[in-house]
């Protein structure tokens, strides 16, 4: 679908001066599949991204559309096969929901811009296609986050591109919403048959959702491969490294404090012990498997049905009811 | 299935449904306007009389047909023409700029042209247009000519730096900067004139309809109508400029194209006006502004007839007030345009409570 070779990125300010933000990329984007663009903020997915849509100039090297260098397609046919989502919060004015996709079908429009039947027909599939027929009458800018994004996705779509290329969607909204909004482009992808590029910072989504993540890091490598396979080669864990943020295989997820004070042991079961396991390590602790002759550890233990916390500490113990005191006495 | 086809029908309603009626009635008012600005003045001639000297009957009074033909009917054709071209001028620029603050002259063209005029009044003076009419190309046009000329240089250099610079920003602080530059230049030009001379360049300051004379027109009428025609081509643009320029872009608008002709459009609209009837403020900042209100839409294809209309009213209206009916006095147009147009634009903007659609953020 889209491919590039050898591309460099970046920003070109006069002729001897200008910004590399990465350089020698090899990227192939397929339909049906959706990509997610992770990587630490400021290494260049945005820049990627604007470039790939063609709406900022390459360094160096072409990206091909069907094999067709992106600068000799018209701006229009270019319009029919790529659509974008970027970041930059739009005020259109008083202009209604549905008014906002149907600017979408521009490229097929006429001089006036009016809607034949059919451009109503790919209007309103894009609105269902996100679920929004709900806000289509409703003014755009009175719309939340969360829904103008479904909106601006929708606007995307009524392109009818072959690829759809979305620049940190899910930033401005809460966790519920993104994960049904990543869901939502997977679905997409899969099957309405599009090629979908997201840029996104939430690893632990883009490793739910995305059929194959492309991970940037500073030295400006690209590195790609289907979440697990990052996960398993230990790539993941190397370029978070660089930032000092440490990702941890097993979870999946990143360790929010690398450094331990200490070890203390767990004695429990089932899913209090995981949750206290959590907190224990959240507080900076060394969580260890261990047996009741430890100096320093943890029991979690049920009595007439309830559930408190017992920290035994050189001999002696005491009880918690939460692990909130837990950890707050046994931080000091 | 019933549901189902309830459901279509209420996504398939495309746009809010253009109100007719409200463009009816912009037409009835642009009559009205139009026929008051006639009728009313220093003379208050009948109605029945002010139809009869158009259809090129007799009048009651002889002279009256002089005052109409002569003095009133070209006022009030240049009226209308300045308040359409001001609006679309300004409506344009607020969204090529996306700034609800942007007016026709964001782009220092009535800057160009206080230059070309403040050099003839104040730097020439009365020789100089003398020796542009002693030329005998311009005859009284020398102004018009002179203010033109200043226009169109700023206009030139806009266009030219227009294609090199990528954001429209850097555009606008050119156009700022063109105004400082020229009003210094103006204000040195006063500063050494004669007293008579700076009050001839204040009345030209002031703005009129008056001074447009049938000859005049022949220019006027085919440049503004030019400038119109390009905007009218220009809506489906315009709406997707809405979205910010890097959406048009991908949406396949070609950006630089698309400010060119509109930067064409916009500052062919504002220099011409500025060049016959002085510089004439208000109208192209309020005019936009008040047809997005009462219409309640940002749409392009709605506001572009909607300000030619509106602003050809305000336009009349403001002559109307200005010729103070029944008295000798006559008001410089930019008093009663600024000091009548304001209260009540603020009043209907207010009342509207939705100054998000005024474009505003």
């Amino acid at each position: 679908m889209l491919c590039a070779e050898g591309i460099s990125i970046g920003y070109s300010f006069s002729k001897h001066k200008r910004l590399v933000v990465a350089e020698n990329l090899d990227l192939n984007l397929n339909i049906g599949e959706l990509v997610c663009l992770v990587g630490p903020n400021g290494v260049g997915k945005s820049t990627l991204l604007r470039s790939l849509a063609g709406l900022q100039p390459l360094l160096q090297g072409e990206v091909a559309l069907l094999g067709k260098s992106l600068k000799k397609i018209q701006a229009r046919e270019l319009a029919q096969a790529i659509s974008v989502v970027l970041t930059e919060r739009v005020n259109v004015g008083a202009m209604s929901a549905y008014a906002v996709v149907a600017l979408g079908r521009h490229p097929y429009t006429n001089w006036l811009g009016s809607l034949t039947e059919q451009d109503q027909r790919v209007v309103n599939e894009s609105l269902r296609a996100v679920g929004a027929e709900d806000l289509s009458q409703r003014y755009f800018n009175e719309l939340s986050d969360g829904e103008r994004q479904k909106i601006m996705i929708a606007r995307a779509l009524a392109q009818e591109p072959l690829i759809l290329l979305l620049d940190e969607p899910t930033a401005f909204l809460d966790l519920p919403r993104r994960v049904v909004l990543m869901q939502m482009l997977r679905d997409l992808a899969h099957q309405l048959n599009k090629a979908i590029l997201v840029s996104t910072h939430d690893l632990d989504l883009a490793l739910h959702s995305a059929d194959i993540i492309w991970l940037m890091s500073k030295n400006s490598d690209l590195t790609m491969g289907a979440p697990e396979d990052l996960v398993l080669n230990g790539e993941f864990e190397r370029v978070f490294a660089q930032q000092g943020v440490k990702f941890d295989s097993h979870s999946g997820n990143f360790v929010f404090s690398p450094h331990s004070k200490k070890s203390v042991g767990l004695i429990g079961e089932g899913l209090t012990k995981l949750w206290t396991s959590k907190a224990l390590k959240r507080a900076g602790f060394n969580v260890i498997q261990c047996e009741q002759s430890q100096e320093n550890y943890v029991e979690v233990l049920h009595k007439e049905g309830k559930t408190f916390w017992r920290h035994h500490h050189g001999g002696a113990y005491e009880d918690f009811a939460t692990i909130y005191a837990l950890i707050a006495s046994i931080s000091n | 299935m019933a549901e189902e086809v309830e459901k279509n029908k209420t996504l398939t309603r495309p746009l809010p449904p253009i109100r007719w009626w409200m463009f009816s009635l912009l037409f009835l008012g642009v009559l009205i306007a139009f026929t008051a600005s006639l009728a009313l003045g220093s003379v208050d001639i009948p109605l029945n009389n002010v139809f009869r000297i158009l259809t090129g009957q007799i009048a009651d009074k002889g002279t009256w047909a002089d005052i109409i033909l002569i003095f009133r009917l070209p006022k009030t054709i240049t009226a209308i023409l300045v308040g359409a071209a001001l609006s679309v001028s300004g409506l344009q620029m607020q969204t090529l700029f996306r700034n609800p603050l942007a007016d026709p002259f964001i782009l220092g063209v009535n800057s160009g042209a206080s230059l070309g005029v403040a050099l003839v009044i104040l730097g020439f003076g009365t020789t100089g247009s003398l020796l542009l009419a002693g030329l005998g190309l311009f005859g009284d046009l020398s102004l018009a000519v002179a203010a033109s000329l200043g226009a169109g240089a700023v206009l030139l250099l806009v266009l030219l730096i227009g294609r090199r610079v990528r954001s429209p920003i850097t555009l606008l602080i050119l156009g700022l900067m063109f105004g400082y530059a020229t009003s210094a230049i103006v204000s040195l030009l006063i500063y050494f004139s004669l007293p008579e001379r700076i009050q001839t360049y204040t009345t030209w300051s002031f703005g009129s309809f008056g001074g447009v004379t049938w000859s005049q027109l022949w220019v006027m009428v085919p440049v503004i109508l030019t400038g119109l025609g390009i905007s009218y081509f220009l809506p489906k643009s315009l709406n997707a400029l809405l979205l910010g320029e890097e959406y048009a872009r991908t949406m396949g608008l070609n950006i630089k194209r698309t400010r060119f002709w509109i930067i064409l459009g916009a500052s062919l609209l504002a220099g011409t006006v500025t060049a016959f009837c002085g510089p004439i403020g208000f109208i192209g900042v309020a005019v936009p502004h008040l047809c997005r209100s009462l219409f309640n839409t940002s749409d392009h294809r709605v506001l572009l007839p909607a300000v030619t209309m509106m602003g050809a009213i305000i336009a009349l209206l403001a002559d109307v007030i200005a010729q103070l009916p029944g008295t000798q006095y006559i008001l410089p147009i930019n008093v009663v345009t600024s000091l009548f147009g304001a209260p009540f634009i603020v009043w209907v903007i207010i009342r509207q409570r939705r100054m998000k659609s005024t474009f505003a953020d």
